[in-house]
């Protein structure tokens, strides 16, 4: 249940109820401050960190971020997990704070500021001269692209399924699971990724298969985040994205 | 049926016998915000779904390409509900503070769905502050005008907002809201009105019979008289109600209103009665006379100018090739100029509560001008909706394949700047559908012309 709240409240920071960015932004700065209960949730507040700055943190933050032993701790919401993780070297809560804030200023801040950028410039194609559109950082969709932002819900699903009730327990399960991984990824994973993924030999495997969540996210921060982050910056920059396919004739949207 | 049409005497007698019931005991008419509006009056009259409703029925209409809901219009809500719900920056307050009071149940029950964190549209999501615009485009009979008459209601119901119909003496496209329109004519100029029969395509002549005179009060809600532009816009004209505006052919304020615009160039006009006067005096010197519907122009600027009275309004132009024409010239009557001067305009007129809507059958036939500074188009079926580099209006179609020419009719694309979604409309209640057209013409204007 526990896990299910989790994966809801970090599906709903970047779904359309957060009205705003900016919002959604300063939503993702007080759960880095307030701390988290696992690396894996951790994890996946990178992610949406990605997702709300539509692909402008660093590709490598991610790794740095999860697999240095002291940052993860840094970022825990006490002193006791600290101290489980790091021991004797465990940061202070004075340093654990220095740490976040450092995060916040160093990656998310530049990376949020940049996609207000991205949005600001996107949005000068229905402007004119004269009367700018008002609000562009205030949007339903993650950069007004609601096809951006339902990549970032794929991407999303992909990473909670390894970890959830039914998890990825066969090989199938792996080659279904690593091709949702490849196709979030828009072409910027390697494209032997699902073979490696479900080779009984790889490291994928060994974690998949064994549930070892710690290694897992350890996997998905050095691989596959990167390249999500790489997909939403190639898709955000991406002007010419569609609202919607083509539309047959229906009898929807009457507005008698 | 035929009986009927072919009967001017009964045709006469179905269209006076239409009536707006209740229109009287509206807040409008009443000056009491607990009463309904005139335009919740006439979407119910014709028989369309109250707009709250609307969007919640929306909601649980699966999208046309997702297959889920909600509906394409509410998830792209820049592309059609940003151009019909038309907001202030005291409306902003309102939404702010969750403050609906006073509001018309309908504006008060799209405020409220705008509010509730549970809709998929937030207030955000609209981006426009003042009036928005459509350039509405299709083949003939497609459904212009039934599609502009729905938009219309919606507009009035929604926003609470005047709408100013173009009227033109050969064109009553607006006869089925004859019960809710206030007509307004020149002061001082004579009008005959004319009840013609429909036209028969059958080839019989015989069932055709001759215009007959009919009295316009007996058809219409209202007919008011107005002296020059400063009367017609802080007088007359009725927050909340439907008009259909003659021209002024005396152009009564129309120079004035140009000189003390800024950022306009001083506009001409030559009435008829000067340039005949000009035709018989030697000392004066020959002047072209200006067409009536130049008065437009001016009438367009005057909202930019006005300084007693701001009031929402939306502004329909049928036929709008006509007045805004493409490749127009300096020689007739300083086309060109007036046309320059309106697109210099533009923007404040969307600043000022202006809502600028045209109908064509060909985007291409209105002058670039205005086009390029146009944000929303309106394709219905039956012809090609715009793609990619189409330069139709001033922001690029997100359209990049073509959908719209074999819908069937009564579908539209209502489309921005990234984001576009299908719609449809229901015919108008057949009642409301009187054959036959009002001649509204001005005899002594085609005497004086004449001479």
């Amino acid at each position: 249940m526990a896990r299910e709240d989790d994966a809801r409240s970090a599906e709903k920071a970047h779904v359309p109820a957060l009205p705003t960015l900016r919002a959604q932004q300063r939503d993702m700065r007080s759960r880095l401050r307030a701390g988290f209960r696992t690396r894996h949730e951790l994890l996946v507040w990178s992610h949406v960190a990605a997702a709300i700055s539509v692909g402008r943190v660093p590709d490598s933050w991610f790794s740095d971020l999860i697999n240095d032993q002291w940052t993860v701790a840094a970022c825990l919401d006490s002193h006791a997990k600290r101290e489980r993780l790091c021991g004797d070297t465990a940061p202070s809560p004075s340093e654990a704070r220095t740490e976040r804030t450092r995060i916040i200023q160093d990656v998310l801040s530049p990376a949020f500021q940049k996609a207000v950028d991205v949005i600001r410039a996107q949005s000068n194609d229905f402007t004119d001269e004269q009367d700018g559109v008002r609000h562009v950082d205030r949007q339903r969709f993650i950069a007004m692209r609601p096809r951006l932002h339902q990549r970032v819900v794929d991407q999303h699903q992909a990473l909670r399924e390894p970890f959830g009730e039914s998890g990825v327990q066969s090989q199938a399960d792996a080659v279904e699971w690593a091709d949702e991984v490849a196709y979030a990824a828009s072409g910027h994973l390697p494209r032997d990724f699902t073979s490696r993924v479900c080779n009984p030999m790889s490291q994928w495997w060994t974690a998949l298969a064994n549930e070892q969540t710690t290694v897992l996210d350890s996997m998905l921060a050095e691989d596959v985040l990167p390249a999500w982050n790489s997909a939403l910056r190639t898709a955000s920059s991406n002007a010419e994205e569609l609202a919607s396919g083509t539309v047959e004739s229906s009898s929807g949207g009457n507005l008698s | 049926m035929l009986d009927v049409v072919q009967d001017p005497e009964y045709l006469y007698e179905w269209l006076s016998g239409l009536e707006a019931s209740n229109i009287e005991k509206t807040r409008e008419v009443k000056n009491d915000r607990r009463r309904h509006s005139i335009g919740e009056n006439l979407v119910r009259h014709m028989e369309m779904t109250p707009f709250p409703k609307l969007l919640d029925r929306l909601e649980r209409t699966a999208d046309p390409v997702e297959g889920t809901p909600p509906h394409s219009a509410i998830r792209h809500p820049r592309a059609m509900l940003d151009a019909i719900i038309h907001t202030s920056d005291m409306d902003g307050f309102r939404l702010d503070f969750e403050d609906f009071s006073g509001l018309c149940d309908a504006r008060k029950g799209v405020f409220e769905y705008l509010v509730d964190p549970d809709t998929s549209v937030d207030d955000s999501d609209l981006e426009t502050t003042g009036g928005s615009d459509a350039l509405i485009h299709g083949p003939m009979g497609r459904g212009k005008t039934t599609s502009v008459s729905t938009f219309i209601a919606r507009w009035m119901e929604v926003n609470g907002e005047a709408v100013v119909w173009r009227g033109t003496p050969q064109r009553t496209e607006w006869l089925p809201f004859a019960p809710w329109a206030i007509v307004c004519l020149p002061e001082g100029v004579e009008y005959t009105v004319r009840l013609a029969p429909p036209e028969d395509g059958s080839g019989s002549v015989e069932s055709d019979f001759e215009p007959i005179e009919v009295d316009l009060e007996d058809i219409v809600w209202r007919v008011e008289r107005y002296e020059d532009l400063d009367d017609l816009n802080n007088n007359v004209l009725m927050s909340g109600a439907f008009h259909v505006v003659y021209p002024d052919p005396k152009f009564r304020g129309c120079e004035r209103i140009t000189q003390e615009a800024s950022e306009c160039p001083a506009l001409e006009y030559t009435s008829v009665w000067e340039a005949d006067r000009a035709r018989h005096d030697p000392e004066l010197d020959e002047k072209e006379t200006t067409p009536t519907s130049h008065w437009w122009f001016s009438w367009l600027v005057h909202h930019n100018v006005n300084e007693k009275r701001s009031m929402r309004t939306t502004w329909v132009c049928d036929e709008a090739s006509n007045l805004f024409k493409h490749h127009a010239s300096n020689d007739n009557g300083g086309l060109s100029t007036k046309i320059d001067a309106v697109s210099q305009q533009y923007v404040d007129f969307r600043r000022n509560g202006l809502s600028f809507v045209l109908l064509t059958q060909k985007p291409r036939e209105i002058s670039w001008m205005i086009r390029k500074k146009m944000r929303w188009g309106v394709t219905l079926s039956g012809t090609d909706n715009p793609t990619g580099s189409d330069e139709i209006i001033g922001v690029r179609p997100p359209m990049n394949t073509e959908m719209t020419s074999d819908w069937k009719l009564g579908r539209g694309l209502f489309w921005t700047s990234g984001q576009y979604t299908e719609f449809g409309w229901d015919d108008l209640p057949r009642r409301y559908k009187v054959p036959g057209k009002l001649r509204i013409i001005s005899p002594e204007v085609r005497r004086v012309s004449a001479k």
